[in-house]
This record gives structure tokens, sequence and C-alpha cells, in this order.
């Protein structure tokens, strides 16, 4: 056979393709111009010689993972275990996250009144937050990072109460302080936050340093009560809730230059407290107010001054489950079908 | 002959490269008493034991390039009881402990070893990283008189977590999958006993006051089925000499090879009466 030099050569970009040779389209196309390839030049990639002295990198096994938790892997755990579910809420830098960090930081050094460590799947995230508390950041008074914006994510604790030789898992959710502050005009949105409503503990912090300032002293109560408001007509409280009211940074307040300062923060946060039992007092199992020192600025105040008391608090038998046990068992039906059902909907008491 | 495995783990430095050392010289030696006793010289990794035993015997400080890769050492051994088995001792480099810890994953050639039924634990006694807070740094400084000045903020990285942190997390995860393996026995050596003990404390009383969250984990947290024992090891008996060029003599070095009989510079301490024996542990661990 003899080839016209003069005929244009065909040419295709998909190497599997032999039409220069045999006039079909791999693709199948009859019309092989209809083919994407048809007619563009093959591109020739050169191989990459493995680099003997260099070994590639095996990738390695995973291992479980130590970040805080999203939603569903807290509901693992929450399947898993008695656990008891923490929310905190406040504005950005009241200090939702040095509560958290502060009890895992006083875990490192011994028992928190009757709460020994006993686990976390999280340690790198408790890590994160407590790390600009610590000197290894360098810095030269504590600090806390903001938390990012975005669904809640879950820091896991599990603690063993050595008076009564019981385990417990204690679940913190973070969720971005703005985004709580942001239902006061929005009720509708804490309707997306799961763990108002599934939270054993509500707790709702006042800024000992807004506390102080003449400017903002005021704004603090509106926070406080305006935020629970906006949760109750959310329909994202349940009677059967505790309920937190904190003063953080305690160790400001007392270190304020002027001691009438200190006293009226104080003054000031008790009307708050006061408030909070009269609006809220009869929508939630138990209101208790604390005041705390998670990580204290400067040399005054003692580090997780407070927070023994809130831990208890927080893993207190849930009402929760008080709530589900008070609850009458159902008289059984007198037709055999009735007597099923509460069985295959799943609300069958014991 | 029926295999036994026990892993040894610790972070970089933590004393396992001088144990190995130290045990392959007093297996060898049979100068002192011990629990478990060698078969035969022929082990997997002879050449690497008999170098490391040859530094040791000359009071000389372990190089650090000896302990930068997983070795899995084998000793053909046999109980007081008259058992004989093969001892496979999988050494497994600080940086895989690192890599577990930081990266959240392990090779897949570390991977069996850590399955292993007996662990053995290694922490330095005196090189425990506490973790250090500003709020407390700022009272002392206050109470001496010191300034301290601070540079720029250093963001965070996995590696800074205290030793108590990184250990409790090596031991969550011999408990999931994939490095799950059911009950285990946990040996916890605290190693540099000799710089230890004279806060005359038991080794699990040392652990609690050094490595409260650790302790409390050991205590609460562990799986049930786990069995735990702290022991006390000083494998060198002093300050060793260095290599280089300025490192100036140690005095203790020096009376550890005045020594009559090298296997009593080991000391092993449990809690009771304290022994040469550096194969308690395994034995122990072998129950």
């Amino acid at each position: 056979m003899v080839t016209d030099p003069e005929a244009p050569s065909i040419t295709c970009s998909n190497p599997d393709c032999r039409i220069a040779q045999d006039g079909r389209c791999v693709e199948g196309f009859p019309e092989p111009a209809s083919c994407s390839h048809y007619g563009k030049p093959m591109v020739i990639v050169e191989a990459t010689k493995p680099d003997p002295a260099k070994p590639t990198p095996r990738p390695g096994i995973r291992l479980p993972g130590a970040e805080a938790l999203p939603a569903a892997a807290a509901q693992t755990i929450l399947r898993d275990r008695p656990c008891n579910v923490i929310a905190l809420v406040g504005p950005h830098e009241s200090g939702k996250t040095s509560l958290i960090a502060g009890v895992y930081d006083m875990l490192q050094e011994d028992k928190v009144g009757n709460f020994a460590f006993a686990g976390s799947s999280t340690l790198h995230a408790f890590e994160r937050a407590c790390h600009d508390a610590r000197t290894a950041s360098n810095r030269d008074e504590p600090h806390m990072e903001r938390t990012e914006r975005g669904p809640a994510t879950y820091f896991h604790l599990d603690l063993a109460d050595v008076s009564q030789q019981r385990k417990r898992t204690a679940l913190f959710a973070n969720r971005d302080g703005e985004a709580y502050m942001d239902t006061q005009a929005n009720p509708d949105l804490a309707m997306s936050y799961p763990e108002l409503s599934r939270c054993d503990t509500l707790t709702v912090l006042a800024d000992g340093m807004k506390l102080l300032d003449d400017s903002e002293r005021h704004q603090v109560l509106n926070d406080v009560c305006l935020t629970i408001r906006a949760f109750e007509e959310a329909g994202q409280t349940r009677s059967w809730q505790r309920l937190a009211v904190v003063l953080t940074k305690i160790d400001a307040v007392r270190k304020a230059e002027n001691k009438a300062d200190s006293e009226r923060a104080v003054r000031h946060f008790e009307r708050i407290v006061a408030d909070v039992r009269d609006e809220f007092g009869d929508k939630f199992a138990v209101v208790q107010a604390f005041q705390v020192s998670a990580s204290p600025k400067g040399d005054v105040g003692e580090r997780g001054e407070g927070m023994r008391d809130l831990l208890a608090y927080w893993m207190k038998e849930p009402h929760r489950l008080g709530h589900v046990n008070s609850n009458r068992a159902p008289e059984p039906s007198v037709r055999a079908f009735g007597r099923l059902r509460p069985i295959a909907s799943g609300d069958a008491n014991g | 002959m029926v295999e036994q495995g026990i892993v040894v783990l610790g972070l970089p430095e933590s004393g396992k490269t001088t144990y190995l050392a130290a045990l392959w010289h007093l297996l060898q030696a049979r100068k002192v008493e011990s629990k478990l006793k060698a078969q035969r010289l022929r082990a997997g990794e002879a050449q690497h034991l008999n170098e490391i035993a040859k530094r040791w015997l000359a009071a000389k400080k372990q190089e650090r390039t000896f302990h930068d890769k997983n070795r899995t050492v084998t000793m053909e051994m046999m109980s007081v009881a008259g058992d004989e088995f093969v001892l496979a001792f999988p050494d497994v480099a600080g940086e895989a402990f690192a890599q577990i810890w930081e990266k959240r994953e392990c090779d897949a050639d570390v991977l069996s070893s850590l399955t292993a039924r007996g662990v053995l634990l290694f922490i330095h006694a005196t090189d425990i990283k506490p973790p250090n807070w500003i709020a407390d740094e700022a009272k002392l400084n206050k109470l001496l008189g010191i300034k301290r000045n601070h540079g720029e903020p250093v963001p965070w990285d996995a590696r800074f977590a205290p030793t108590q942190v990184q250990l409790v997390d090596l031991l969550r995860c011999l408990q999931e999958p994939p490095l799950g393996a059911g009950p285990r026995r946990l040996a916890i050596a605290l190693s540099a006993w000799d710089l230890a003990e004279g806060d005359n404390k038991t080794p699990e009383k040392y652990l609690e006051m050094h490595l409260p969250l650790l302790h409390q984990y050991l205590n609460h947290g562990l799986d049930p089925s786990w069995v735990v024992k702290v022991y006390g090891i000083s494998a060198q008996g002093a300050e060793y000499d260095g290599d280089g060029k300025d490192d100036e003599p140690s005095a203790g070095a020096k009376s550890m090879r005045e020594m009559e009989v090298p296997s009593e510079r080991i000391k092993v301490v449990d809690g009771k009466s304290p022994s040469h024996d550096l194969t308690e542990p395994l034995f122990w661990l072998l129950d």
C-alpha cells in the first residue's frame, strides 16, 4: 500500500484510539469529527523515573482522631454511655472556651472535687484550647482563640466519680458566641442549634470584665436575659434542664483598681441572677449561680477558682432521666394490637 | 519454640536503648540472679545488641542514632521454671510514637508489633514535660522579682503537649481499632530511677505525683481487662560519659566502671525490695 504524502495526517488526543491506522473512532462516533479528541495532538507525558535514593513514603494507617467531635460523633457517644451534655452560651470572649479548657487543665494536676480523669477522644482539641494559657505559647498573659463560626463541635471528657465509683461522660458543646447572640434578633436561629434542647445544663456566661465597665454593664444583663428568652421562644429550653449563670473572670473583678467598682460588678451580677430567677425560675429544674476564674490574667486569683463546684453541678445525674423515669407507665390496652404499639414505637417504659 | 511478644514503647530518649543494652549484658554475663535466662548467644539484631552493650559496659552514653529505627530484637530465653521460648522484642523508635500522637497514624510494619499482649512503656523519670501555665509563672515571677521578656506568640503544635497527655493518648490508641488487642499487661518503667529515688517514693507514688493525669487514667480510664504495674528502673546507675570532645568525664561513670560486677549497676524497684534483675518486668509481662 502506498500512502499519499500530501494527504493530511489524522491525529487524535486519545492514546487508545487507532483511527489513523484503522479509521475507527475508539469512542464509537460514526462521524469522527464529532469526537472531542479527534484532530487534537496527543500529549505525551514523560514518565518520571523513581529515584531509588528517595523512597516514596507509604501512607500510614489511620488511628482514632483527637479533634473536637462533630454532632454525629457526639451522638454515637451519647448512645453508648451515660452522658451529660453542657451547652455554654455567651458573647465572644466571655470565657466559654476557657471554662472547657479550665476543667481539663485542672485535671492535669489532680482530681477536680470527686471527679477523676478517665479519658478523652478530643485531646488535640483540648490541648489547642489550652495552649494560649500555657508558657509554651510564649505569651505574657493567657489568651483564648476565637471559636470559628460554623456548627457546634463537642469536647469529650470521661470522668470517674470516685465517691460513687461510677463513670460519666461530659460533652461540652462549643459554638461561636455571636451565633448565640444573633438569636436575640432572630430567635428562630436557635432552632438550628441542637445542643440547646439536648443539653442537661444550659450555662450562660456573664463577663466579669464587662461588668466592671459602665458602658457595657447593662448590656451584660440584656445579653443574659434576652438570649435565654430567645431560646425559650424558639422552644429550645426544657423543663428538666439545669441552668447555670456564671460570672467569669472573677479574678479581673477582684483586681479592679477601685474596690467600689469591684463590689458594684458583683452586685450587678447578683441582680442578673435575681432577674433570671424571676423570669425563668419556673422554666428550668434548677437555677444556680457561680463565680469562676478559669484562667486568671496576671498574678491575682487562683487558676480554676470556682470550677470545682461548677463541674459538680454539670455532672449531676441529669434531670432528663428523672423526667423520663417519672413518667407513669401507660395502662396496657385491652386489645392485643393496642398492646403492641408502645413497643413498636419505642415508647415503652422499662 | 513458642514465641512470646512484648512491645517496648516510649518517647525519644526515654531509656529504651539503655535498658536493652543492660539487659543483654545481664543475660550474657550471668553474674546476678534473674527470673529469665538467655539460652543462646544467637539473637535477632545480635550485632546491635552487642554494640549497645559494649557502650554500656564502658559507661558511655548510647548514641542517638542507635535508636533511629524500629527493630525487632529476639532472644531465646528460659524461665526459672524451665519453660523455653523466644522473646520477640519489637523496639519501636520514639519517632513512631511521635507519629501516633501528632499525625494520628502509624506505619504498617509497626502495627503488628503494637498488638503484642505485653507492653513495656518507658518514661524518663526526670525528663517529664509538665503543663506550665502563664498564670502560675506570673505569680512565681512576682514572688522572685523576675521580669520575663516575651517574644512573638508561638502557635499550637501537638508536640508541645505534656508528656502525660501524649502517654494517655497512646494508651487510648492501644485499646481502640486498629491497635486494640483485648486484655493486655502494661509494665511502666520509670527509667533513670537513680535520679528520682531521692524522693523516697515508690515508683507508683512517684508517677502519681509527677504524672497525675496519667495516674488518674490508669486507675479510672484504662480498660478493666488491662493489668498495670509500675517499676523504677536504673539501668545505668549514674550519668555516663558523652562522646563529644568537650564532654567532661563523669565521676558517676568512673564509679560505675570500677564496680567488680557491672550487672550490679542495675537497680529494679517495684515497691518491694530492690534487685538487679532487669528481667523482672519481662517475667511479669509474660505471666
